[in-house]
């Protein structure tokens, strides 16, 4: 071992400014946020104090942090799910035999390259609940008389935040099916329609399990990408009203920056890692068995 | 229906929902830039009108004309992004260059350990390293500095750098380096005489994704700036209201002029960030 890394010594100077840059932004804060995560960080004094497992059983026994829990789930399933659905069909639509279809395909990737800053203050005017093109346009048809306050009111919350997101990660979800679409050969269908196969059988028999590393690898991707989004969740709705949107990581955040529990927000952090880290496996795992597969 | 009757109906769905679906992908930012030509009373009109009957120029006069000199205006927050995104991208290419070059080309022991690490960090979420992040930059006196933005920025910056650009390095073969060799060059000569100008495609990806990345970025932004003069435009946006009350044509005003150089730099170089993004995951 040691023989082998005096062989390589002039390998590392290659990666030297890379790890020392990584070492101090990522590995540091790592060690750091497990070593707060055991210390209570009172606002009032410069000093922390050592209190075990405290922070962790605080949160256990808070009704706050289990709503933000069970709000953080549903939101990573669905926010999952609905753009996985259409991004799926996005793609099967830009993949058929068809003019202008790469045009489209351009179009639809809009949502992806905006930011979400921009596209969270658009989507915050469009849902706006007095003045919002969508209640507005249902009023002058009809079709509601009242305003539909869909940031405000708790059962409408998050669908809406949901929708938001479909509209964002729609299109990664079509990029990555449709470049597994792509590799298909053509001859599997021929064969199947020349044995009569319906379209349907075809989509089930050949498409879904030729598409099955794909498929994994992006509701992974978009998976962990949920459990992490930040910005959009915090410029819609700021996790309001009543945490009724608030997910952990914009509670870690805010119990960090606005009322100062640096301690219990570590603790919190730790175990949105432990979390992240079984997915992040599950991630590896279907990534790597598609690079043995596709050699 | 005769064949021909029902590849007739197959297209005409096939564009129906294609038509929704571009709507649906379209209506934020066609929304954004009609409110933005909007006056102000007519933001408000019931029902609402894709197109405006008075189009004005008032929200942009305002934002490149601001008639009281504030210490917040657009820019100054212009400014800020334009100069912190471009110095991320700079800092990032010239660290990520060699690493990602080693990552590529040598088998050094521990190779695969940090290439998981560097890529590992994109599985967490950025906010969780702001806490200690915060307290880092507080010791070493970069908290409101563009030092410290540029710095922090490497954290999610880099490890999308070092991955785009081993891709690049992974497809130039490496008889290259053999040859300049033993015509007498040093490694490190033979990368950087032979390799590095043959990476200018990737690099142009690599940079141009990171600059996309570090100009859309909020919390780090957010919270690592303190005094108005030090804003970048997401966090303006942020504050527009409390400065603005209810202003959405201006707001909208800044945002359209925000996103759109980011969406055409997007279009750009979308096939070489496509094409890496699904690599991998697609058995070729």
């Amino acid at each position: 071992m040691l023989k082998q890394i005096w062989k390589h010594r002039w390998d590392y100077p290659y990666l030297l400014p890379a790890l020392g840059v990584m070492g101090l932004l990522i590995v540091y804060p790592f060690f750091y946020t497990i070593f707060l995560s055991f210390y209570d960080t009172p606002s009032s004094r410069p000093e922390i104090f050592f209190i075990g497992l405290d922070n962790y059983r605080e949160l256990f026994n808070d009704a706050t942090f289990q709503l933000v829990v069970k709000n953080t789930i549903v939101w990573s399933i669905f926010g999952t799910l609905c753009p996985f659905i259409v991004g799926f069909l996005a793609a099967l639509l830009v993949n058929q035999k068809l003019r202008g279809l790469n045009f489209a395909r351009g179009l639809m990737i809009v949502p992806y390259a905006m930011g979400f800053v921009p596209a969270s203050h658009a989507w915050r005017w469009i849902l706006h609940g007095d003045f919002g093109v969508i209640t507005g346009t249902l009023q002058s048809l009809g079709l509601i008389k009242d305003s539909i306050p869909f940031l405000q009111q708790a059962s409408l919350i998050m669908p809406s935040l949901i929708m938001i997101n479909t509209w964002k990660s729609f299109p990664f979800v079509m990029i990555m099916l449709y470049a597994g679409l792509q590799t298909i050969p053509e001859a599997l269908y021929k064969a199947a329609r020349i044995d009569g196969a319906s379209s349907w059988s075809q989509f089930w028999e050949i498409t879904i399990p030729q598409l099955s590393n794909v498929l994994m690898v992006t509701t992974m991707l978009l998976f962990i990408g949920n459990m992490n989004q930040f910005t959009l969740i915090e410029i819609m709705t700021g996790g309001g009203p009543a945490s009724l949107s608030e997910i952990i990581v914009t509670w870690i955040y805010h119990a960090s920056f606005q009322t100062l529990r640096f301690g219990l927000a570590s603790a919190a952090s730790v175990l949105l890692f432990l979390v992240l880290i079984v997915f992040s496996i599950f991630y590896v795992r279907a990534l790597t068995r598609s690079a043995v597969q596709g050699g | 229906m005769t064949r021909k009757q029902r590849k007739a109906l197959h297209a005409t769905v096939v564009y129906a929902l294609i038509i929704l679906l571009c709507l649906f992908a379209l209506m934020p930012l066609l929304w954004m830039a009609s409110t933005s030509f909007k006056t102000s009373s007519e933001q408000f009109v019931s029902p609402p009108r894709w197109i405006p009957q008075n189009p004005t120029l008032e929200h942009y006069a305002k934002i490149f004309f601001p008639t009281r000199i504030s210490s917040g205006s657009f820019q100054i927050y212009f400014f800020n992004s334009l100069f912190i995104s471009f110095m991320t991208t700079i800092l990032a290419l010239i660290v990520a260059l060699p690493a990602s070059y080693a990552f590529s080309r040598f088998s050094f022991p521990g190779k695969d350990a940090a290439y998981f690490a560097v890529l590992g960090r994109n599985m967490f979420p950025l906010i969780v390293f702001l806490i200690p992040l915060f307290s880092l930059m507080r010791i070493l006196g970069w908290i409101n500095t563009y030092t410290g933005l540029i710095v922090a920025y490497m954290t999610f910056t880099l490890p999308l750098a070092i991955w785009l650009l081993k891709g690049f390095f992974d497809g130039i073969p490496t008889e290259l380096e053999k040859a300049g060799r033993i015509d007498g060059c040093t490694r490190f000569g033979a990368f950087m005489r032979l390799i590095v100008p043959l990476t200018a495609s990737g690099m142009t990806a690599a940079g141009v994704n990171t600059f996309i990345q570090a100009w859309n970025e909020y919390g780090f932004a957010r919270q690592l700036t303190e005094s108005a003069s030090m804003r970048t435009i997401p966090v303006g946006l942020a504050y527009f209201f409390t400065e603005n009350t209810s202003d959405w044509g201006g707001l909208m005003a800044s945002a359209f002029l925000f996103s759109v150089p980011v969406v055409i730099l997007f279009m750009i170089i979308q096939r070489f960030f496509i094409a890496a993004l699904t690599q991998g995951a697609v058995k070729q």
